[in-house]
C-alpha cells in the first residue's frame, strides 16, 4: 500500500507543524493514516529536505469546493502544462474522489521578490483562500512535473502525480 | 546505431526540457503509453503543419486518455521553449543539442547538412519504452494520421491495462 501525503493548516503552533509566516503553521506529513480532520492529500514525493520556496497555498472552503471536472479547474489545469515552470514545485489538493480541495505552488523567493505578481497568476487562486508563505528549507522538495497532456487523475491521486498501478511481471501483451 | 523497429525499445536519456531542467526519458511514461515525436525544427513548414493538424488535436484527445507526449529536436531549450508557446502546446519538449539520442536512434536527417536536424518520426510506445509503432517522416505521408494514432493508442493502451474489458457488476 503506498504511503500518503498530508497537508494541513494551523492559526496556532502544534505538534509536527512548520511555521509559515503570518502566524500560520503547516502541517506536512507522510502516512497510511489522516493525522488531523482539516488534512488533505498532497503528493508525497514533494515532502522532502529542500530549499526555502515561496509557496502560494490555495485551500477553499470544504463546501465552496468545485469538482476536479468543473471547466473552470480544468482550465486552470491547463495552464500549469502551459508553463510547467511557473512553479518547480506542484501538486493539487485531494479530499475524496470528485472535488478539488486546494492547490500548492512552490517557486525560489529570489525569483518571487523579482516578480511579485506571481502570487496573483496563480492559476489556481481564483477557487479560494490564497495564502502567501515562506516555507523554510528543510520542508518541501520540488520535483520536476510529470509530462502532459493529461489532467484527468490517477485513481484519484493528486494531479498531475500518480499513475495507475501495473501487475507485476512482464508485459501483458509477452505473456 | 539502429533505427527504432517495432518490438525494440528505445535507449533511455537524459535531455533537457524547455526549462533547462534535466528529464530522463524513461520516467516520463509514468506508466502510461507514450508518443514520442522527432522533427527537425521550428523553421520547416512541413513541422508546422504537422503539428498543428495532427498532434495539436492528438493533444486536445491524449489529454482525457492518459497518453503522454514528447517532442523531441536538436534546437536549445529556449528556441523550443518559444515554439510550444507559440503552438500552445501543453507537452514535453525536449532538446538534444549534442545530437547524442540522435546518433543512437540513427535518426540523423542527413539531407539537410546546415541544420543537422532530426529525421521526423512519430514513434508510439509503451510505458517501458517498447516501441509498439514507427512512422518514418521523412516523406510527409509517411506520417500518421490521427485516425493512425488513434488505433495505435487503442491497440497500446489495450495491452496494457487489465481491465481494458471493462469490469462487470
Amino acid at each position: 500500500m503506498p504511503e500518503l501525503g498530508w497537508l494541513a493548516l494551523f492559526d496556532e503552533p502544534r505538534a509536527g507543524t512548520t511555521p509559515v509566516g503570518t502566524g500560520l503553521h503547516l502541517l506536512l506529513e507522510i502516512g497510511r493514516a489522516k493525522p488531523v480532520r482539516s488534512a488533505v492529500r498532497v503528493e508525497p514525493t514533494l515532502i522532502g529536505n529542500g530549499p526555502a520556496l515561496a509557496v502560494s497555498l490555495v485551500l477553499p472552503l470544504r463546501d465552496e469546493r468545485p469538482l476536479f471536472d468543473d471547466p473552470a479547474v480544468v482550465h486552470a489545469m491547463r495552464g500549469v502544462l502551459r508553463d510547467p515552470h511557473r512553479a518547480p514545485l506542484f501538486s493539487t489538493l485531494v479530499d475524496g474522489s470528485t472535488h478539488f480541495a486546494g492547490a500548492i505552488s512552490g517557486q525560489e523567493p529570489e525569483v518571487v521578490r523579482a516578480h511579485p505578481a506571481w502570487w496573483r497568476e496563480d492559476p489556481f487562486a481564483q477557487f479560494g483562500r490564497q495564502h502567501r508563505l515562506l516555507v523554510p528549507a528543510g520542508v518541501l522538495r520540488p520535483v520536476p512535473l510529470p509530462v502532459g497532456p493529461g489532467h484527468q487523475r490517477h485513481a484519484g491521486a493528486p494531479w498531475p502525480w500518480g499513475r495507475f498501478s501495473t501487475p507485476a511481471g512482464p508485459p501483458l501483451w509477452t505473456r | 546505431m539502429t533505427r527504432p523497429v517495432p518490438g525494440s525499445i528505445l535507449p533511455d536519456v537524459t535531455l533537457p526540457d524547455t526549462g533547462g531542467v534535466p528529464r530522463r526519458l524513461s520516467e516520463l511514461p509514468a506508466g502510461d503509453p507514450i508518443v514520442v515525436h522527432t522533427y527537425r525544427g521550428w523553421f520547416c513548414p512541413k513541422e508546422r503543419t504537422f503539428l498543428r493538424e495532427v498532434l495539436l488535436p492528438l493533444q486536445e484527445i491524449a489529454e482525457v486518455g492518459y497518453v503522454r507526449m514528447v517532442s523531441v529536436s536538436v534546437e536549445p531549450p529556449e528556441v523550443s521553449a518559444a515554439f510550444r508557446a507559440g503552438l500552445d502546446a501543453r507537452w514535453t519538449f525536449l532538446s538534444d543539442t549534442a545530437r547524442s539520442w540522435q546518433s543512437a536512434l540513427d535518426l540523423r536527417e542527413t539531407t539537410d547538412t546546415v541544420h543537422d536536424p532530426y529525421l521526423p518520426a512519430v514513434l508510439v510506445c509503451a510505458p517501458d519504452l517498447t516501441v509498439r509503432r514507427v512512422y518514418d517522416g521523412y516523406w510527409m505521408w509517411g506520417r500518421p494520421s490521427l485516425a493512425e494514432l488513434w488505433a495505435d493508442l487503442r491497440a497500446t493502451t489495450a495491452a496494457i491495462r487489465p481491465d481494458w474489458e471493462a469490469p462487470r457488476a
